[in-house]
């Protein structure tokens, strides 16, 4: 597979992936967000700065 | 967050407001991959809109149920709630049409795909325009829809140059 072929290959799963999340229900994209979230505070910690990670119940 | 919903659909219930939408970062979650965001932007149409303090209501309605006020939010089952009034007939229109979706057994009122890409233009933040091409991607839109709500308020130029910027990353 040529250089451009194995790039584009790369973007087309990427953009599968990303089409996959997507489609997953509002529940379980909360839950990802929140890991999100989680993973931002620590950054923003380190700055000093402080933001509320969401509790789903 | 389903207690949180709860809570906001009895406002209209109780008459604090008339209608409310979902908007910003956790209504992109009803269309796209998840971003992160740290709040819940509610757009509300209410009673009384003319009055110098049109959120006043709510705030006391929900303060006296205890939910605590934290800078520009209200800390609603855990989750900070902003509080938005329409400031301009997009936002207006978006409220107005807005679909109602499920979260578990409870429903709940997200801004329209197509009304959120027009706002994105509208507000034209670095975050907007990123996100905007996340929606272009992933979410199904209908670009007539689209197209007919920009070119209603002025942002159909916007949008070309837009896609002008953005075909080749597409």
């Amino acid at each position: 597979m040529d250089q451009s072929k194995y790039i584009q290959h790369i973007a087309d799963q990427k953009a599968n992936a990303r089409k996959n999340r997507a489609s997953l229900p509002i529940q379980e994209k909360l839950q990802k967000m929140v890991e999100l979230q989680k993973i931002v505070a620590v950054t923003r910690a380190k700055r000093g700065e402080f933001v509320r990670v969401w509790k789903l119940e | 967050m389903k207690k949180t919903l709860i809570v906001l659909n009895n406002l209209i219930t109780a008459g604090i407001i008339q209608k409310y939408a979902i908007a910003g970062g956790i209504a992109s979650l009803f269309y796209v991959e998840p971003v992160a965001t740290f709040d819940l932007d509610l757009f509300v149409l209410v009673p009384d809109e003319e009055s110098l303090t049109p959120l006043a209501t709510i705030y006391e309605y929900l303060g006296c149920l205890g939910y605590p006020t934290e800078q520009e939010h209200i800390i609603v089952e855990g989750i900070p709630v902003q509080f938005l009034l329409p400031y301009n007939e997009l936002i207006r229109e978006a409220i107005n049409s807005a679909r109602t979706e499920p979260y578990e057994d409870v429903a709940t009122s997200v801004v329209s795909v197509e009304y959120l890409m027009a706002i994105m233009l509208q507000t034209w933040r670095i975050k907007d325009r990123e996100r905007l091409a996340l929606f272009v991607q992933e979410a199904g839109f209908d670009k007539n829809q689209l197209e007919e709500i920009l070119a209603r308020h002025k942002l159909d130029e916007r949008w070309k140059q837009w896609i002008n910027q953005n075909t080749s990353n597409t």
